[in-house]
């Protein structure tokens, strides 16, 4: 890493806050020279924001003294797993300090018979899959972005994956968490016992984006992996059919493993890249996956074939073997990756609705592109109606960042429109937490405003993120004709 | 006090027979308001002049927790028992939160739908108080707990205000996920009163197993086995001798296990989970119509004045059922418990002579179990009021407890909600 290749030498003596960060840390563990900053100062989300310091540290213990300098000295500070964050939640606010969790990287235990594991929150989400899969287990949270983000980035967003569709997200399979609270206490909460009595601390950490506190251990669940799986991809000639037939599936009562959409654009990028077998001249297609003993997926699979059909398919092929079953998801996983041929940026907007509202709302974002000059990209969790429109565009283009952010917030307002939610996995962080009264009130944040000066009275843990910035609220609060007065 | 001043005090009675005390203290009155904001309207009010109010769904479920502080009055939510929106395509229902657990489910299987939450009495419970006191039943195996399946919430606050928190949709994770809260929060921080859920199909068919075994030894040899197995039941219940005995399975350990899904899958389980039964030295036996029910209903048991629930982890599930059975063996126990969950119940009968010994032996259990893993609890669930006076009902709260007291006294700073009921006596 960096921290190792770079000389450490003295900082500037001005720089107290370095300084005593020096003495609770080694010095090659606490990155201050403004090169080496300039790698912390972005994640996968727009905006960029320049650390004044980031430190590395291995244990609970560590990141209690790095809170209690920062709390001595009134210096926010941020936790960051592997930066792939999507909603500005791991950039540090100005002047904070960066708690990199990479290096607590270890799988502490593996217990099959209890189905948990306790991990560090430096692991990498498919790390922790590859490790439990002997055991005949699976750790079923699986970002696209599995490779490289971190279970405690994870923890943090609440993230989910297309196998979390049947199974349920981060929040179902986190047990228990140890914690470093705003006031530097280590703290356990949860644990490998079932129903721990008091209020569900664990369910209101997962997804808090490190706003309350800084993860520093995590007790996973894990699922036996099932006997038998069967992959399937449905081609149609319209996203309307596409839509529809995912509508179909689940008033059927069919809740696939997972049921993942791409359209024409991801299709062709993704065959233009690493070819998943995809026909390139489809407008949708839908990956349905299925699974559970081999006597009951061929049925469940029929049944899904049969609602493609009835829908309007024009093909739907079966994976014959585990080989092109890998080769179509890895199509999915990497379909991301291959956009970046077809457009210099994309930014990639995470809305849900109800899987009935689908097609309309679908329509709808096209027409917002359109409005707005952008194409649009879909590939996305469509069973559970969590939409990931990717707007293409230039950043060298004057001016485009605030049209595309735009046309962003206008997506966010159809989804909120439609009964659905400003994110269903990747967070609210900086980005979107002045659209937050697109769907909740002035009450309803303030209730979520004393549960964070609760725990964190100063304020100064991961600060700016999740709530809206006053002015700006007041604006959607009065466009929305609701009481002013935030 | 003035109390009849404010329309809503109207429907207040005071000594309303109806309104039933707790752990021997008799609220002044009883109030059933008509909607959310009569239930906002109340609180505040209450919160306003200092008295504190007990929520009451169907009652099933308020003799869990400490003996309260103090108690004016007994809000009751029965009034609220609409539908508020339900979309079956789209597998979620709204509903109030004073509804029976019985009705929704009625509601939802005329569509084929359920909600997999399973606990006992659920004719008399309300979805509220089931959420609130994050009562579960056997399919939490397969589909986890309320936490896993409240999609949102509208709650009554104790400023009079009412907020939501999560969504209608399925995936959502804007803002903090306040739900959690109250799941399990026994109305302590506010009332429930209109919850989102996400639904599941009805399995297409379902049947129930009961395999019988001679020795601990090879209960938990099966138990383990089958945990570990991809053959999925959508829940694994152990009982012991006397808890099979009520069930009508003849005293012996038994399994029993609950199958469901696609006919074909169930074929398959009816055939292969008896043999792996047979592989550890048990053997399937008949069972007799309306077995499911009463496993399912073991709770309810009106002759037992004492419930506890260990939560341990899920390799410790036999242990722990020997234990209990051997240490509550003056107290004629029962015990049986959730195995694919790690959850064990036993219920027992306590006499007032006996308090201070069985308070005594109940700590020591306790102590016991958080030996075999930090997290681990003994929670009594219902329990005589001379016991509640020598034992804290909830245990250690572990870690945590600072922050939920922050959490109370910023969500409830009057204390107005069940007083001294909830852990470390919020
Ligand atoms: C190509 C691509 C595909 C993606 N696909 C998906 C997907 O399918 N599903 C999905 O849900 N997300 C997806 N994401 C988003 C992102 O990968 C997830 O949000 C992921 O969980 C972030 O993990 P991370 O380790 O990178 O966390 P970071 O980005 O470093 O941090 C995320 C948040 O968690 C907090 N945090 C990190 N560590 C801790 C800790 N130890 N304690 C407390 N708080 C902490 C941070 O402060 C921040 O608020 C994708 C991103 C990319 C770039």
């Amino acid at each position: 890493m960096i921290a190792e290749a770079v000389a450490p030498v003295a900082p500037p003596a001005a720089d107290a806050l370095v300084h005593a960060l020096c003495a609770v840390l080694p010095a090659e563990r606490v990155l201050w020279r403004p090169y080496d900053l300039m790698l912390y100062e972005y994640d996968g989300s727009i905006e960029r924001h320049r650390p004044a310091a980031v430190v590395f540290p291995l244990s609970a213990r560590e990141v209690s003294e790095i809170l209690q300098v920062c709390n001595r000295l009134g210096v926010p500070y941020t936790a960051r797993g592997a930066g792939t964050g999507l909603s500005g939640g791991a950039l540090p606010s100005p002047g904070g300090v960066l708690v990199s969790l990479a290096r607590m990287n270890r799988i502490l235990e593996i217990n099959p018979e209890n189905r948990c594991a306790l991990v560090e929150p430096g692991v990498v989400n498919l790390r922790l899959g590859q490790a439990v899969q002997p055991y005949g287990l699976s750790y079923v949270p699986d970002p696209s972005s599995q490779k490289a983000c971190t279970i405690g980035g994870n923890v943090g967003e609440n993230s989910g994956g297309p196998h979390t569709l049947r199974y349920g997200v981060t929040t179902n399979h986190t047990l228990g968490l140890e914690v470093v609270l705003p006031d530097g206490a280590i703290v356990q909460v949860g644990g490998a016992s079932a129903d721990c009595p008091g209020l569900d601390l664990v369910g209101l950490f997962v997804g808090s984006e490190g706003t309350l506190g800084i993860v520093t251990r995590i007790w996973v669940r894990l699922i036996p992996i099932a006997e038998s799986v069967k992959t399937l991809l449905a081609v149609f000639p319209t996203i309307d059919a596409a839509c529809e037939a995912v509508a179909g599936c689940i008033a059927r009562r069919i809740v696939p493993a997972a049921l993942e959409m791409m359209d024409n654009m991801v299709i062709r990028a993704v065959e233009s890249v690493n070819p998943a077998g995809y026909p390139v001249d489809a407008a949708a297609v839908l990956l349905a996956e299925v699974d559970g003993l081999r006597d009951e997926v061929d049925a469940m699979a029929g049944e899904v074939e049969a609602v493609c059909w009835a829908h309007g398919a024009s093909d739907v092929r079966m994976a014959r073997n585990d080989l092109e079953r890998a080769r179509l998801w890895a199509g999915r996983k990497g379909a991301f990756g291959a956009l970046g041929r077809i457009t210099p940026d994309y930014y990639t907007v995470d809305g849900v609705v109800p899987r009935t509202r689908l097609p309309e709302v679908l329509r709808a974002i096209a027409a917002i592109g359109d409005d707005a000059g952008f194409r649009i990209a879909n590939v996305f969790h469509a069973g559970d109606g969590n939409l990931h429109p990717l707007i293409l565009w230039d950043a060298d283009v004057p001016g485009a960042e605030e049209r595309v952010v735009a046309a962003g917030a206008e997506i966010m307002r159809v989804c909120a429109e439609a009964g659905g939610s400003l994110s269903g996995e990747h967070g609210i962080g900086l980005e979107k937490r002045d659209l937050m009264p697109l769907i909740f009130g002035e009450a309803d944040m303030g209730v979520m405003h004393r549960v964070k000066d609760a725990i964190d009275p100063r304020g100064q843990c991961n600060p700016g993120k999740v709530f809206p910035t006053a002015g700006r609220c007041l604006e959607i609060f009065a466009r929305r004709g609701m009481a002013v007065g935030w | 006090m003035s109390s009849l001043e404010l329309p809503i005090w109207d429907a207040i009675a005071p000594g309303d027979p109806a309104a039933v005390g707790v752990d021997g203290v008799v609220p002044r009155y009883h109030a059933r308001p008509a909607s959310p904001e009569g239930v906002a309207t109340l609180l505040r009010a209450c919160a306003e002049r200092g008295l504190a109010v007990l929520p009451r769904g169907g009652g099933t479920r308020l003799g869990i927790g400490n003996p309260l502080r103090s108690l004016d009055l007994v809000l009751d939510t029965g009034a609220l028992d609409a539908v508020v929106e339900y979309e079956s395509a789209d597998l979620t229902i709204t509903v109030q939160a004073g509804m029976p657990l019985a009705r929704l489910q009625a509601v939802l299987a005329e569509q084929g739908q359920m909600l997999p939450l399973d606990p006992p009495a659920e004719t008399a419970s309300t979805v509220g108080g089931v959420v609130a006191a994050n009562a579960s039943g056997p399919l939490r195996y397969a589909f986890g707990t309320a936490r896993d399946l409240v999609l949102g919430t509208r709650v009554a606050n104790t400023d009079g205000t009412i907020t939501r928190a999560g969504g209608k949709v399925v995936k959502n994770v804007a803002g903090y996920d306040l739900n959690k809260l109250h799941v399990g929060g026994l109305g302590c921080l506010g009332v429930l009163t209109e919850l989102s859920f996400k639904l599941q199909p009805l399995p297409a068919s379902t049947r129930t197993l009961a395999l019988r075994f001679d020795t601990v030894a090879a209960q938990a040899a099966f138990l383990a086995a089958v945990v570990r197995s991809n053959l999925g039941p959508l829940a694994i219940e152990a009982l012991g001798p006397t808890a099979s005995g009520a069930a009508g399975l003849g005293e012996r350990r038994h399994v029993v296990l609950r199958l469901g899904g696609y006919p074909h899958a169930v074929e398959r389980q009816a055939s292969d989970l008896p043999k792996l039964a047979t592989n550890h030295g048990g053997h399937l036996v008949e069972n007799a119509d309306g077995l499911w029910d009463r496993v399912r209903n073991l709770q309810v048991q009106p002759a037992a004045n004492l419930l506890v629930k260990a939560g341990v982890p899920i390799s410790a599930t036999s242990a722990t059922m020997e234990q209990l059975q051997e240490r509550l063996a003056d107290f004629a126990p029962r015990v049986w418990g959730h195995a694919g969950n790690g959850v064990v119940y036993a219920s027992a009968s306590a006499d007032d002579e006996r308090t201070e010994t069985l308070a005594e032996l109940l700590a020591q259990l306790r102590q016991e179990l958080r030996g075999v893993d930090t997290s681990a609890s003994l929670v009594l669930l219902k329990a005589p009021l001379a016991l509640k006076r020598h034992i804290d009902v909830w245990g250690d709260a572990g870690d945590g407890l600072p922050l939920m007291r922050s959490v109370k006294a910023a969500l409830d700073p009057t204390s107005t909600l069940n007083p001294g009921r909830f852990v470390g006596g919020i």
